[in-house]
């Protein structure tokens, strides 16, 4: 039974209803047969003209060209990397095993990139950048081009990037250029990528815990003509809720993937494909829809992960009889905690207006908990919060 | 977050905020690594120093993070110093606890660009143009200066061979690599794989390195399975992964047991021997008998080296 899902209102599930998904759920997995033929399947890349395989190689790590033919005989075409992976080493992995393997080059896409410019970057040093990686992957030109690991507005709309990107797209080095991060604002990123007209391709983490409000981001980009490809589907993969939920036999693996490939919009899902098996196990997810007990699977994991997420959306602020800037502090809360940006964390902290700030918290009742959409327990975590970014207090 | 590592990490976000100030010794043993504020005259601490967790590696390293974690990531401490008040003359530092020996030698190597000359950095180090790194126990140290000035350089080489000489652990090669064969192998070319060696689920890590006879090359590699049993089901499962793509040739190794040849349209001419808990194979251009000569010394060497255990 393949069960249609309101993929907005996924994780906006409770528990009970996790609970009566799951049996009946139960008993209707749909493990890969063994002998069962893999057939990839293709999508447009957005308005780029590319077709990239449902299943992409995340050729990071992977300097086994064996491993990447069975990846290419599985009608895997499409191959991402990044410059900026352990010196260039990666990039010169896979230019080595494209290489060895004798694939013709236009028949495969390749997504390369590297870190948004630093203050030091100019035109020509990122350009030399694009060569740098060109030679890296024996190859003459790159397919998508990627401004990787955006972490600011700043980072998206770098005007030495897009000058560095036309000059190289004049030359023939480069085709299309891509959007690229997985951080926390990324939603506003999208949404500025989409505003400036000069990505062709967002890549992105998605996944069906984290923003609900991204499937409509990927929409307009798709009216736009951007496509989208996306990693990180497993919502962190932890490896205890996962062993638990596939002991009646499902794959989180693949019930991720069908998630993320069910976005009409996303055309590609990048795994990091580290065995023969995983290979077989990704290209099995394609073309199959979530059935019903896997459905029922990733409504408990996001049970289990949602409140440890904020999504900066705001809501609980008009709950708040303080003025208490939530999603701002959780937002430097994020830079202390996941970026190791402490000092500067710190410092914005200091910066807000004092009502602003958590101290109103550790005597509230809380409303703010009940205005989440999510269900977090956001009075703990600005307390939490308060605790890590108050220097007076530290 | 316990209370132990909040303040940890309110120790090292203070210090972060000092800027220039010492890294004191009374924290981690991460940032005890880290020089004093007296050895870098003419330099401040212009970001960090932050830590990583295995959970927040990807904030830093984004999708390179995974590599780091397949081979036992445990923390990493990065710090960024400048020179004088030029926020574009900077040392960037990275110090990654790997959680043992073999993780940090896994990650060193899989970074470790080909034909290059190692310094003697702790374990083994290197510097490529304005990158620098080295190993030694548990830390695997990288260094990357904003450019190649002069100056810039000559710090960032005092910093990891100083953080290298400072770690704990031994100054030797890894003791998994004593039992590759000397004679014909490449510089450099050693590598530690953590685990699905040669891309199958049903083998662990192991060790790769390349050969080469005049200009003819081939890639050793070995794999220690921890019981008899297990090594016997592994290589029949890897012979039929051969079979299944029909690339079995005629003949087999005369040393080992359940040896086999292969015929790969990518990895070239091939065998493959099992003796006792170790699954030891060598593929490339080199003639037959070259590369049954290097991995016959490989399993005698292993063999040796198990009966003085």
């Amino acid at each position: 039974m393949v069960e249609t899902i309101d993929r907005r209102r996924f994780l906006e599930l409770g528990a009970a209803t996790a609970g009566v998904a799951l049996g009946c759920g139960r008993g209707d997995p749909e493990p890969p047969p063994e002998d069962l033929p893999l057939t990839m399947r293709y999508r447009p890349l957005g308005a780029t003209g590319l077709q990239v395989s449902e299943i992409a190689f995340g050729a990071h790590g992977v300097d086994n060209a064996s491993l990447m033919a069975a990846a290419l005989e599985a009608g895997i075409n499409t191959f991402c990397t990044s410059g900026g992976y352990m010196d260039g080493r990666e990039e010169e992995a896979l230019g080595d095993a494209i290489a060895r393997i004798g694939t013709p080059r236009d028949t495969i896409v390749i997504l390369t990139g590297e870190p948004p410019p630093g203050a030091g970057d100019t035109v020509e040093t990122i350009s030399a950048k694009i060569d740098t990686s060109l030679k890296r992957l024996r190859t003459d030109f790159i397919d998508v081009y990627c401004n990787a690991q955006v972490e600011s507005t700043g980072d998206v709309l770098s005007e030495p990037l897009f000058e560095a990107f036309e000059r190289a797209k004049k030359a023939g080095k480069v085709r299309h250029l891509a959007l690229a991060g997985h951080h926390g604002g990324m939603q506003e990123f999208l949404e500025a990528g989409i505003d400036c007209g000069r990505y062709d391709v967002f890549f992105t983490k998605y996944d069906f815990v984290s923003y609900p409000e991204q499937d409509e981001i990927l929409n307009r980009a798709a009216a736009k003509g951007i496509g989208t490809m996306v990693f990180k589907v497993g919502a962190g993969n932890r490896k205890h809720e996962i062993e638990d939920l596939e002991r009646g036999g499902l794959s989180f693996h693949q019930a991720t993937l069908k998630w993320a490939l069910g976005h009409p919009e996303v055309a590609s899902v990048a795994v990091t494909l580290t065995n023969f098996d995983r290979i077989r196990e990704s290209v099995a997810a394609v073309g199959r829809g979530l059935a019903a007990a896997e459905t029922a699977m990733l409504r408990r994991y996001a049970d289990e992960m949602v409140h440890r997420y904020c999504r900066f959306c705001t809501t609980c602020e008009a709950a708040c009889p303080h003025g208490v800037a939530v999603a701002e502090i959780m937002r430097y809360e994020m830079y202390f905690s996941c970026y190791g940006r402490k000092s500067e964390a710190m410092r914005l902290y200091g910066r807000l207006p004092g009502v602003a700030k958590a101290e109103a918290c550790a005597d509230c009742r809380g409303s703010c908990d009940a205005a989440c959409p999510f269900g977090r327990e956001v009075r703990a975590g600005l307390l939490d919060a308060r605790a890590r970014l108050d220097l007076h207090r530290a | 977050m316990t209370a132990r590592t909040l303040i940890l990490a309110l120790t090292v976000g203070l210090a972060g905020c000092a800027g220039g100030d010492p890294i004191t010794t009374a924290t981690p043993p991460m940032t005890r690594l880290l020089p004093a504020a007296s050895e870098l005259a003419g330099w401040t601490v212009a970001e960090g120093p932050a830590e990583y967790s295995p959970d927040t590696l990807y904030e830093y390293l984004n999708g390179g993070a995974e590599r780091y974690q397949s081979h036992g990531f445990r923390r990493l401490l990065h710090i960024r110093y400048q020179l004088g008040g030029d926020p574009l003359a900077c040392v960037t530092l990275d110090l990654y606890d790997m959680g043992s020996e073999l993780g940090a030698f896994g990650i060193y190597s899989a970074a470790r660009p080909a034909g290059l000359e190692p310094m003697q950095w702790g374990a083994e180090g290197y510097r490529s143009g304005s990158i620098a790194a080295a190993f030694r126990g548990s830390i695997f140290i990288h260094g990357e200066a904003d450019d190649d000035r002069q100056e810039l350089v000559e710090m960032l080489e005092k910093l990891v061979s100083g953080v290298a000489g400072g770690a704990d652990g031994s100054v030797s090669p890894p003791a998994i690599l004593a039992p590759l064969p000397q004679t014909h192998r490449q510089a450099g070319s050693e590598r530690y794989v953590p685990s699905n060696l040669l891309g199958h689920s049903f083998l662990p890590g192991g060790v790769l390195a390349g050969y080469e006879i005049d200009g003819r090359r081939a890639e050793l590699f070995v794999t220690d399975l921890g019981a008899e049993a297990d090594a016997v089901a592994a290589v029949a499962a890897l012979r039929a992964h051969f079979e299944s793509r029909e690339t079995i040739a005629r003949g087999a190794p005369t040393f080992g047991d359940d040896g086999f040849r292969t015929t790969d349209p990518i990895f070239g001419q091939g065998s493959v021997v099992r003796s006792g808990n170790l699954i030891a194979g060598i593929h490339g251009d080199m003639l037959v008998q070259e590369r049954e000569d290097i991995l016959s010394r490989l399993i005698a060497e292993a063999t040796e080296a198990a009966s003085r255990r």
